[in-house]
C-alpha cells in the first residue's frame, strides 16, 4: 500500500478549509474500515492526502430536538447500538448497525461513513430510508439539507459535492401505533455483508388492524439502496396481519434490479426479497402494536 | 473409562496453556534476533506467465538485498518428503523462472525494517510474457491447453507432463480389468484407452467394467463436486533464519516436521545437516498446510545467506490465502449392490485440480483409493484417479487428506443405494462396514494393516439413540416453510503411517526420556503439536509409564540437533507414533530405573513395580504384592547421582507396525428454511473411536472443531476464483472469505460427543488418532439430513441457499 499524509484537522472550520484545499488530492476518512480495505485491495487510488474526522467530536453527537433525533455522522455504529435514545425510539436503526460487521469494526466504522461510502449493501441505510431520515450536508460554503432517498445515483456514487461532507443524519422519532424492523441475509450469520437486507416502517390504525402508513426499503438490489414503492402502495390500507402475499411477492420483484455477484446470484435475490420484506413488516407491525408497552419499535 | 491409569485420560491442564493465554508463547514470528532484517516477497500479479525480466536496480539502490530466480540454487524439489523419493514428484524451485498461479512468490527484499522492505519491494519490475491460464482443471486437461509444466521430475526421473496431468493413479481389486472372455488379467497401472486380449477381444477400460457388476441387482451412479477451501489455520506462514559464523543456518519456522524443514534445506543449499539446525517452536495449528516446507522458508533461508544477516519473513494471510488449499474434487461413482443389501462392486472415478505445484497429488490419489476402498467390503473395486495442474494455489493435504471429498460421495452414496434398496441406512452400513479383522488401507494401496479395534457397531448403536434415529422423518414428508431432517455417516481416518512393511511412505519417530536428580523427567520429542494436545498427550504417557506424576514431567525445547528423526506430525499420527515412540522410550527408562533401584533395595527388578504417589509428588519404587521396600524414583536418581552411576535416560526411534483406523459416527439434525435455503445445523451427535482416551477434554475439542469446519465445507467455505483474472474471488481476505463463526453451531447443549470403549493393542496404552477423523464424515452427514428435510440430493459442495432455493422450487414445480 502506498503512504499518504494523514491531516487531522482540530475543528469543523479547519476541516472545511482543508477540504476546499486540498480538493481532489484529498480524501475523507472516518472509521476508515471501508477506505484503508480499498487502498490495501488497490480498489481506490491512494490519495496525497487523507483528512482524519475522528478529531471532530461535535460531529459524533447523538440527541434529540423535540420529536426530532440527530445522529451525527461520526456516531459509531457501537455508539448506536448502546444509544438508550436509539434503542428507545428508533429502534430499527439500533438493529441494523447490530448487524454490521463485528464488534471490532462497529466500534471504528460510523454511520456517516456507511452512508458516504453509498454501497448497496449499507446496512444502516435501508432502515435510515424506512425511517424517513435526511442528511444534513456541510461545505467552507455552508449547509444543504436533503432527503436520504435522493443522496444516491448509484454504487459508490452521491450527490455529496466536492469539499462537501455529511454532517449529520435526522429522522422523526417514532410515535405511538408505530413500529419498524430490519433483517437481513448473509452467507453466514455474524461478520457478514447483506446479500439482501430489508428494512420495514409501518403506522397502524388506533385499533392496530389496518396500516395506515408504511416505508419499506431495500439494500443489495439495486445499485443503490432503495425503497420499495409499489409495495409500499400495495400495502398501505391493508389489514394489518392479512396482507396478499401473493401480491406482495410480484410487487417487490418489480421494484428491484438484483445483481449476481460473489455472495450470491440475481435469481436468489429475486426469490428471497419479498420473504425478507415480509418478515419486517410482520416485525414492524408486531412492534407497532407493542409499542409504548416496553417493547421495541 | 479405564480407571487403573493415573494420568491418561485425565483433565490436566495443559503444558503450554498458560504461555498461550498469556501471550508469551514463541511462534516463529515472535522470534527477534540482534541485527536482523525484515523480507518480504513479491508475488505474481498474473496467473500463468514467463518471467522475461526481474529489475531490482532501484530497490538495490534503496539499500535492500533482493532475491531474484538468479539467486537461488538451481535445485528442482518437492517441499513434502513424506512419500519415499522415487514416488515423490519435484517440479519448483525456491523462485521460480515462469509465474504458475497469481500471488506466487517471484522475488524477494530484505530490509531494515519491514516498512522499507516493502518500499523497496514496491520499485522492482517485472517484465511477464502472459500465458492462457486455467481454473478449471477440465479446462487445463483438454488436448492443445498451454502447457503449465513441460516436464517435471518423478523421483531422479524427468519426463514430459501431458495435457497437464500431474500424475494418475489406478487401482483395481477383484475381477475389474480382467478379459471378460477369457478372465486375463490386464495391467492398469499405466492407463491405455484399449487393451488386446490374447483371446482376440479388444477391451476399453474406461467405459467397460466387465463382470464386476454382473451380480449386482441395483446399481447406482453418481457424481459429485467439492470445492477448493483454504486451511485458514491461525497462524500465518513465517520464518526467521540466523546465518551462523561457523557456516550453516539456524531456522525458527512455521512447520509440522522439523526434521523434514532440515533435510530440504541441505539439499537445497548443500549445506551438510549438522550445521542446519532447525528449531521446535509453537505452531498456530496447520491442518496439513505446514506438512511440506512451506514456500517462504527457503525463500528466507536465502535471502539471511545473501545478506549474512538474520531475516525474518512473515507472509500476511492475504499472502497465505494465496499459498495453499484443500485438494477440490470431481468425482463419478458407480455402485452394484444385490436386493439383500451386499455390496458386489463400487467404481469411482476422480479429478482433483491441483494448482500450481504437485505438492503430493500421487499419494493423495492412493489415499482417495484407501479411504474408499475402507468405508465399505467392495469385493471388486475400482479406483482412477488424475490430477491436473491448474493456475492455482498449490493444494496440499487438509485435516483429512482426500478423506472428507471420498466419504462426501461414498456416504451420500450409500444413502441412496439404502433407499432404493428400501433398507435402513444403518443396517446397510452394518452389512458392508469394513470392521474389526478386516484389511484397512491406512495411507493408499502400500499401506495396509488389520483392524484390530474398532468401535463401529456401538458407536452406531448408541448415536441412533441419542439423536432418535428411528422417529426422523421421511423424506421431504415436512410441510411449512422450515423442513427438519436428521442424516447420518460414518467416517474415520488413519492412525499414522505405518504397516507390517514400510510402504511408499515413511514413517517413524524418535523420543529421548531421562529422570532428573530429584525424580523429575525431561522427555526430548521432535513432534509438533498442532494444538490437539500431542505433546500433552506425549507427558501422560511417559507420566503414565514411569508413575511420576504429571507435574514433574515436562517436554524439553528441542530442535533438530538435539532430536532424532520424526517424518511429520501428520495423518493423525502424534499419539499414535509419535507418542508411541515416547512410550517405547519410556519402558527402556523404567527397565533401567527398576535395574538401578534394584540394585539400592537387593531386590531382582522384575519384583519391583512403579507407583505414582501423588501426595509426595513423586513415582515410586516398590517391591511387587508385598509393599514392605520402597524408594521414591527421587531418591534412586539422588543415589545414582552420588555414587556416581550415571544418568537414568534412555534414546530411541520406533516405527508403528500398524496404521490403526480411529472410525466417526456423525449424526446431525438440520433446518432448512425453504424460503431463503439457509441450511442450520440444529443438533448433532459425534462419537469417536480412538481407543483409549488419552486427552478426553481435548479430544472432545477436536470433535466439535471438526463439527465447525465441516459446517462450513458443506455450506459456506469456498476458495474459488475468478476465471477471468486468476484471482481469488475473496482475494485473499477474512471479509470475504466465509467461514462459520460459533453462532453457526448448534446451540452449547445440542453438541453432543462421545467414545468408543474400544482399546487399540498396538497403540500406547491402548490408543489411537483422532484428529483428522473429526471432520471427515460432517459434509456428508448434514447432506444426508438435508436430503432427510427436504427430499433434495444435493451432491455439491457448498451446499449454497441459492441452490436449495433453486431446487426446492424445481421440486415444487414438478422439475425435479
Amino acid at each position: 500500500m502506498n503512504s499518504f499524509r494523514l491531516i487531522n484537522p482540530g475543528s469543523i472550520d479547519e476541516l472545511y478549509n482543508q477540504l476546499s484545499e486540498r480538493g481532489s488530492a484529498g480524501r475523507i476518512v472516518a472509521g476508515g474500515t471501508d477506505l484503508l480495505p480499498a487502498f490495501k485491495k488497490e480498489k481506490t487510488a491512494v490519495p496525497e492526502f487523507v483528512i482524519n474526522l475522528k478529531s471532530i467530536s461535535e460531529l459524533a453527537d447523538i440527541n434529540e430536538e423535540e420529536t426530532k433525533i440527530n445522529v451525527g455522522a461520526l456516531a459509531t455504529h457501537a455508539e448506536i447500538v448502546e444509544s438508550f435514545l436509539i434503542q428507545g425510539k428508533a429502534f430499527v436503526l439500533a438493529e441494523a448497525c447490530d448487524k454490521i460487521a463485528s464488534w471490532q469494526i462497529r466500534n471504528l466504522a460510523t454511520v456517516g461513513g456507511n452512508i458516504a461510502n453509498a454501497s448497496p449493501a449499507a446496512d444502516s441505510v435501508p432502515a435510515l430510508l424506512v425511517l424517513d431520515a435526511h442528511l444534513h450536508l456541510g461545505s467552507k460554503n455552508g449547509h444543504r439539507d436533503i432527503k436520504l432517498e435522493k443522496y444516491f445515483t448509484g454504487p459508490g456514487q452521491t450527490v455529496l459535492a466536492d469539499g462537501e461532507l455529511i454532517e449529520k443524519v435526522s429522522f422523526s422519532a417514532l410515535a405511538k401505533d408505530e413500529g419498524a424492523a430490519f433483517v437481513k441475509l448473509g452467507k453466514r450469520k455474524a461478520v457478514t455483508l447483506s446479500i439482501v437486507s430489508a428494512a420495514a416502517y409501518v403506522k397502524l390504525s388506533p385499533d392496530h388492524l389496518v396500516i395506515e402508513d408504511v416505508r419499506l426499503a431495500m439494500g443489495s438490489v439495486a445499485p443503490t439502496p432503495l425503497r420499495i414503492k409499489s409495495a409500499e402502495a400495495l400495502l398501505k390500507g391493508s389489514k394489518a396481519n392479512q396482507f396478499d402475499r401473493q401480491k406482495l411477492h410480484e410487487t417487490v420483484r418489480k421494484d428491484i434490479k438484483p445483481i449476481k455477484d460473489v455472495r450470491s446470484t440475481a435469481e436468489y435475490r429475486l426469490e428471497v426479497s419479498a420473504v425478507l420484506i415480509e418478515r419486517a413488516v410482520k416485525l414492524a407491525v408486531e412492534r407497532a402494536r407493542t409499542a409504548g408497552k416496553g417493547g421495541h419499535q | 473409562m479405564d480407571n487403573h491409569f493415573d494420568v491418561i485420560g485425565s483433565v490436566l491442564p495443559k503444558k503450554d496453556g498458560i504461555a498461550k493465554v498469556t501471550g508469551k508463547e514463541i511462534y516463529a514470528s515472535d522470534v527477534e534476533l540482534p541485527d536482523m532484517m525484515h523480507a518480504v516477497v513479491l508475488r505474481s500479479t498474473v496467473a500463468h506467465a514467463e518471467i522475461k525480466s526481474i529489475d531490482t536496480s532501484e530497490a538495490e539502490a534503496m539499500g535492500a538485498i533482493c532475491l531474484v530466480p538468479d539467486d537461488v540454487p538451481q535445485v528442482y524439489y518437492n517441499e513434502r518428503i513424506v512419500s519415499i523419493p522415487e514416488k515423490t514428484y519435484r517440479d519448483r524451485l525456491v523462485l521460480p523462472r515462469k509465474v504458475r498461479h497469481y500471488g506466487e512468490a517471484i522475488a524477494a527484499v530484505a530490509a531494515e525494517t519491514e516498512e522499507e522492505a516493502f518500499a523497496a519491494m514496491q520499485k522492482i519490475k517485472v517484465e511477464y510474457k502472459e500465458l492462457p491460464f486455467y481454473t478449471d482443471p477440465l479446462e487445463a486437461n483438454k488436448p492443445g491447453a498451454a502447457p503449465i509444466y513441460e516436464s517435471v521430475f518423478l523421483g531422479e526421473n524427468k519426463f514430459d507432463v501431458v495435457n497437464n496431468v500431474a500424475c494418475e493413479r489406478n487401482i483395481t481389486v477383484g475381477i475389474f480389468n480382467c478379459c471378460p472372455t477369457c478372465g486375463t488379467r490386464f495391467d492398469y497401472s499405466c492407463r491405455l484407452d484399449e487393451y488386446h486380449c490374447g483371446c482376440g477381444i479388444v477391451y476399453t477400460p474406461a467405459e467397460d467394467d466387465g463382470k464386476a457388476f454382473d451380480n449386482a441387482e441395483v446399481i447406482l451412479e453418481k457424481e459429485y463436486d467439492l470445492s477448493r477451501v483454504y486451511h485458514a489455520q491461525m497462524e500465518t506462514k513465517s520464518a526467521v533464519c540466523r546465518p551462523e559464523p561457523e557456516g550453516g543456518f539456524t531456522l525458527w519456522t512455521t512447520t509440522q516436521s522439523i526434521h523434514n524443514v532440515r533435510i530440504l534445506l541441505g539439499e537445497i543449499f548443500s549445506i551438510p545437516l549438522n550445521k542446519i539446525n532447525v528449531k521446535r517452536v509453537a505452531l498456530g495449528g496447520g491442518f496439513g498446510s505446514s506438512i511440506q516446507m512451506n514456500s517462504i522458508t527457503p525463500i528466507c533461508t536465502a535471502l539471511a545467506l545473501k545478506a549474512r544477516r538474520p531475516v525474518k519473513l512473515v507472509s500476511s494471510r492475504e499472502e497465505d490465502m494465496y499459498d495453499h488449499h484443500k485438494y477440490p474434487a470431481k468425482f463419478k461413482f458407480k455402485i452394484g449392490a444385490t436386493k439383500d443389501g451386499k455390496i458386489v462392486a463400487g467404481h469411482l472415478t476422480v479429478i482433483v485440480g491441483i494448482g500450481g505445484h504437485n505438492v503430493q497429488a500421487y499419494p493423495l490419489l492412493g489415499c482417495m483409493a484407501g479411504w474408499y476402498a475402507s468405508l465399505y467390503k467392495f469385493p471388486n473395486l475400482k479406483f482412477e484417479g488424475t490430477a491436473v495442474y491448474t493456475n492455482q494455489a498449490p493444494c496440499c493435504a487438509m485435516q483429512g487428506y482426500g478423506n472428507p471429498q471420498v466419504n462426501f460421495a461414498v456416504e451420500s452414496t450409500i444413502d441412496m443405494l439404502a433407499e432404493e434398496l428400501g433398507m435402513d441406512p444403518i443396517e446397510l452400513r452394518l452389512k458392508n462396514y469394513v470392521g474389526l479383522g478386516d484389511e484397512f488401507w491406512g495411507q493408499g494401496p502400500t499401506v495396509k494393516s488389520t483392524i484390530k479395534s474398532c468401535g463401529v457397531e456401538e458407536m452406531l448403536e448408541r448415536g441412533s439413540k441419542m439423536i432418535d434415529w428411528y422417529e426422523r422423518p421421511q423424506p421431504g414428508s415436512g410441510d411449512g416453510n422450515v423442513l427438519r431432517g436428521v442424516g447420518l455417516a460414518r467416517g474415520f481416518h488413519t492412525s499414522g503411517t505405518g504397516g507390517p512393511k514400510p510402504g511408499e511412505v515413511i514413517d517413524y519417530s524418535s523420543a529421548s526420556v531421562k529422570i532428573n536428580e530429584d525424580g523429575s523427567v525431561d522427555i526430548m520429542t521432535p513432534i509438533m503439536d498442532h494444538g490437539g494436545g500431542t505433546w500433552d498427550a506425549a507427558v501422560k504417557i511417559v507420566s503414565e509409564l514411569l508413575k511420576v506424576p504429571y507435574e514433574m514431567v515436562s517436554l524439553s525445547p528441542t530442535d533438530t540437533r538435539t532430536t532424532g528423526y520424526d517424518v511429520n506430525t501428520h495423518a493423525t499420527r502424534g499419539v499414535y507414533c509419535g507418542c508411541g515412540a515416547a512410550y517405547h522410550v519410556a519402558l527402556k527408562v523404567k527397565q533401567e530405573l527398576l535395574t538401578v533401584a534394584g540394585q539400592f533395595l537387593e531386590e531382582h527388578p522384575h519384583d519391583l513395580d512403579l507407583i505414582m504417589d501423588k501426595e509426595s509428588g513423586q513415582g515410586v519404587i516398590v517391591t511387587k504384592g508385598l509393599d514392605c521396600k520402597r524408594m521414591t524414583v527421587g531418591e534412586v536418581a539422588a543415589k545414582a547421582r552420588v555414587l556416581s552411576m550415571g544418568t537414568i535416560a534412555a534414546t530411541g526411534s520406533y516405527r508403528q507396525k500398524n496404521c490403526p483406523p480411529c472410525f466417526v459416527t456423525n449424526f446431525v439434525e438440520v433446518e432448512v428454511d425453504k424460503r431463503t435455503g439457509q441450511i442450520r445445523v440444529v443438533k448433532s451427535v459425534t462419537l469417536g473411536d480412538c481407543g483409549t482416551t488419552i486427552n478426553p477434554d481435548m479430544l472432545e475439542g477436536q470433535l466439535v472443531g471438526g463439527l465447525n469446519r465441516g459446517i462450513g465445507y458443506s455450506t459456506l467455505e469456498e476458495a474459488s476464483y475468478d476465471p477471468k483474472t486468476g484471482k481469488l474471488n475473496c482475494e485473499g481476505f477474512y471479509d470475504s472469505y466465509k467461514m462459520t463463526t460459533a453462532v453457526e453451531m448448534p446451540p452449547l447443549n445440542k453438541i453432543e460427543t462421545g467414545f468408543a470403549s474400544t482399546y487399540e493393542p498396538t497403540g500406547p496404552f491402548g490408543a489411537k488418532g483422532l484428529g483428522e477423523a473429526a471432520v471427515n464424515s460432517i459434509a456428508s452427514a448434514i447432506a444426508n439430513a438435508v436430503y432427510n428435510a427436504t427430499g433434495v440430493r444435493f451432491t455439491k459442495l457448498p451446499i449454497t441457499p441459492a441452490e436449495v432455493v433453486a431446487a426446492l422450487k424445481a421440486k415444487d414445480e414438478g422439475r425435479i
